[in-house]
């Protein structure tokens, strides 16, 4: 091995990364990929390939910086070493200034500047806040210089060898057809986090795993089900996509034109990128012309008004091939009877729609012991499933789910949304009752709306208890039939747990306002409050602090001189499945028992999202000015032959609430108990 | 819930002397794949 002299300005350099209050300014990092038939290349010579073109490794570069870490009680100690060594599989890194910490686990991390946090725990190993970004520079044979992420472990003390590992998974196509000089973008869609934040983990046997919920924080990008490769394309030649490792149950690619018209192509099988494997797709025929429209999409609304549109998915689960025509019917009614309601109906005019085919090879959904294991499975797209007859289990394979409408949602797809701006319904074909909305701290949504009872009449009561009154906590009594008949019955079908749970919960990002029986807790807070898209703010946790004071209950006198139904506004006690100790505004609402009206906060809430999403500011007296206070319940007229399906109508209890995914603390509510 | 936070880090000890490493690289195994493409 050769000695390496350290040129002035790299040992300047190094000097100043062991100062710890200046950053050190370090050339960047380069590893390149060279596959065994690459040719035309200065690291050409230093290639070690076998016969078979197999394998492809990673050499360094004069330049390549990498960081030894100290990991020692709660300290982490670095240095950055450099090397000179050009186009070489092995190379030597030298610092000036480092002598070995005593006690201390080592580590290794390439590139040494790109890392978020590094903790070693004798019961976990080592833990890497690893980066990938989601929009990568394509290289003809290679990836982006800084690209690749590798890691050496040395345990407890450094000897002159470290072994690096690398810690991506790299995916290698090549474009072929009449439209393949055509392509500048390319885009990976997955059902999974394949990019962005996440923790890299190496047990103390040297196993890898990720994790792409909990990370070092302050976020970089957060998470991305997708990979953007953006440059120079070559028929012919490979491309990378660099990713986190997982699997994804389908997957798609995206080519884009100059003018951003795409090709989509779709797989539904199971791809697995595996850390420091190559996974060769081939070459990707593109004889079609950019911009045809995805046979799986339906666009049922465009927008009018607002910058951006508004976008809802609403997509198939359970139906088979010969069942798409149903789906799309049923996913045109429930949509209907959504922005039949207000605030939708009189802002309808922001909204996108789009209901996306999905076949599956079975009709149904799977069937759980109401504890989420599967006891009848059933072979669907995404996986929907839930107990016969405890359904607050309810879900369905979500990433999955977020993947297929990222990779076919036209704003996604032209970089205008994230799916964290795109809620999603999935209408499922079983009758089965049920219903429960996926939530997350970032804005995702998936709504599990069955098709119960094949579209039969149902029927949902008010609670059995209620409070005392509406500002102690002294206690409830059994609802009276006054009580009842002052909020009146809610009759309706599988199309009102639609609106419940993808006009409530999921676009509306509201709490459910309904209790079942008397218990609640004394705790004030409702931490999806605090969430980076704020959740649940229909609800409140104090009495005298309630997020509708300003706006709503400030203004009362003037509201009802307007309408004298904004009496209806005030403070009542129960919701979010409690008794006592939440507030809602209104005593009666679609977030109770599924009806077609929302209280007054809940549209301004539903408002202000929309005007948000779209680009548009939010005005208190324009929402005013337009606000629709009609309930069908209280207020319309019932006919004879609607009374007499009222007769026949299934009863049910509430929805189940919410299932909680909290990216921003890895500490979400706890899953419901089971009833 | 396991909270990460980002740890204390401190710069290595400074002594006078230079020192060396020697690093090598793992390879990407290439495997290949057909995705199976449903046609448009």
């Amino acid at each position: 091995m050769r000695k390496i002299y350290i040129p002035i300005v790299l040992a300047a350099a190094a000097l100043s990364a062991c100062t710890r209050d200046v950053e050190p300014e370090l050339p960047a990092g380069e590893l390149m990929v060279v596959k065994a038939s690459f040719e035309d290349s200065d690291t050409r010579t230093s290639l070690s390939v076998n016969g078979a073109g197999s394998r492809a490794d990673v050499m360094w570069n004069s330049g390549d910086q990498i960081n030894l870490l100290a990991f020692t009680g709660s300290s982490v100690y670095y240095n950055y070493f450099s090397t000179s060594d050009d186009g070489a599989p092995v190379a030597e890194f030298s610092c000036h200034n480092w002598k070995p910490v005593t006690e201390a686990q080592y580590a290794a991390v390439y590139p040494a500047d790109k890392y978020k946090g590094y903790e070693y725990s004798a019961a976990d190993g080592y833990t890497f806040g690893m980066v990938i970004p989601p929009v990568q520079t394509a290289v003809k044979g290679g990836v982006e210089r800084g690209l690749l992420r590798s890691f050496a472990t040395a345990g407890s003390s450094v000897s002159s060898n470290l072994t690096f590992r690398n810690a991506i998974a790299l995916l290698r196509f090549r474009i072929g057809g009449s439209a393949a000089s055509r392509v500048c973008k390319v885009k990976l869609f997955a059902g999974a986090d394949i990019a962005g934040d996440c923790l890299a983990v190496i047990s103390n046997s040297g196993e890898f795993s990720y994790i792409t919920n909990k990370w070092f924080m302050p976020l970089e990008y957060g998470q991305s089900n997708s990979v953007e490769l953006q440059g120079t394309f070559e028929p012919g030649e490979d491309y990378h996509f660099a990713t986190i490792p997982c699997e994804s149950d389908g997957f798609s690619l995206i080519f884009y034109d100059a003018s951003d018209r795409i090709i989509s192509r779709h797989s539904y099988k199971t791809l697995k990128l595996i850390r420091s494997r190559i996974t060769d797709i081939g070459t990707v025929q593109l004889n079609g012309e950019f911009g045809a429209a995805d046979p799986d999409v339906v666009t049922y609304m465009k927008h009018s008004k607002g910058s951006v549109p508004v976008c809802l998915a609403v997509v198939a689960e359970g139906f088979t091939a010969s069942e798409q025509d149903k789906f799309v019917t049923l996913a045109k009614s429930a949509v209907d009877v959504l922005f039949g309601t207000e605030p939708y109906k009189t802002y309808k005019d922001y909204f996108n729609v789009y209901l996306i085919k999905a076949v599956s090879n079975e009709s149904g959904a799977s069937v759980t012991d109401g504890n989420g294991n599967i006891v009848t499975k059933r072979d669907t797209r995404f996986g929907a499933r839930w107990g016969s007859s405890v359904y607050y289990d309810m879900e369905s394979d979500q990433p999955k789910v977020w993947g297929y409408v990222s990779a076919r949602c036209p704003e996604i797809l032209k970089g205008q949304l994230t799916i964290d701006q795109v809620a999603v319904a999935l209408i499922i074909n079983d009758s089965r009752y049920g219903g429960r909305c996926t939530v997350t701290s970032s804005g995702r949504s998936v709504a599990h709306v069955p098709y119960t009872s094949s579209g039969g009449p149902i029927t949902w009561e008010f609670p059995d208890v209620i409070a005392n009154d509406d500002i102690t906590l002294d206690g409830a009594h059994y609802t009276t039939a006054a009580e009842r008949n002052e909020v009146g019955r809610s009759h309706g079908d599988w199309r009102n747990t639609f609106l419940h749970e993808f006009g409530g919960h999921g676009f509306g990002r509201l709490l459910d306002e309904y209790w079942d029986g008397p218990s609640y807790n004394t705790g004030t807070t409702i931490v999806q409050h605090n969430w980076s898209v704020p959740y649940g703010l229909n609800v409140s946790g104090v009495y005298n602090s309630v997020p509708w004071q300003a706006d709503l209950l400030d203004n009362l006198d003037a509201l009802v001189a307007r309408d004298s139904r904004y009496s209806r506004i005030g403070r009542f006690q129960g919701g979010d499945e409690m008794v006592l100790n939440r507030w809602r505004c209104e005593k009666i609402s679609c977030m109770i028992d599924n009806r077609q009206y929302f209280s007054a906060w809940q549209r301004e809430l539903i408002v202000k999202r929309i005007m948000e999403l779209s680009g548009s500011s939010f005005s208190l007296s324009d929402f005013i000015a337009s606000d629709v206070t009609f309930d069908p319940v209280r207020d319309g007229s019932v006919s004879g032959a609607a009374v007499a399906t009222m007769a026949s109508a299934l009863s049910c209890p509430p929805l189940a609430p919410p299932q909680f995914i909290d990216y921003s603390t890895g500490a979400g509510k706890p899953q419901p108990v089971l009833k | 819930m396991k909270k990460y936070v980002q740890p204390q880090v401190d710069v290595l000890p400074f002594v006078s002397a230079s020192t060396l490493l020697t690093a090598s690289n793992e390879s990407f195994e290439i495997d290949e794949f057909d995705p199976g493409f449903v046609t448009p």
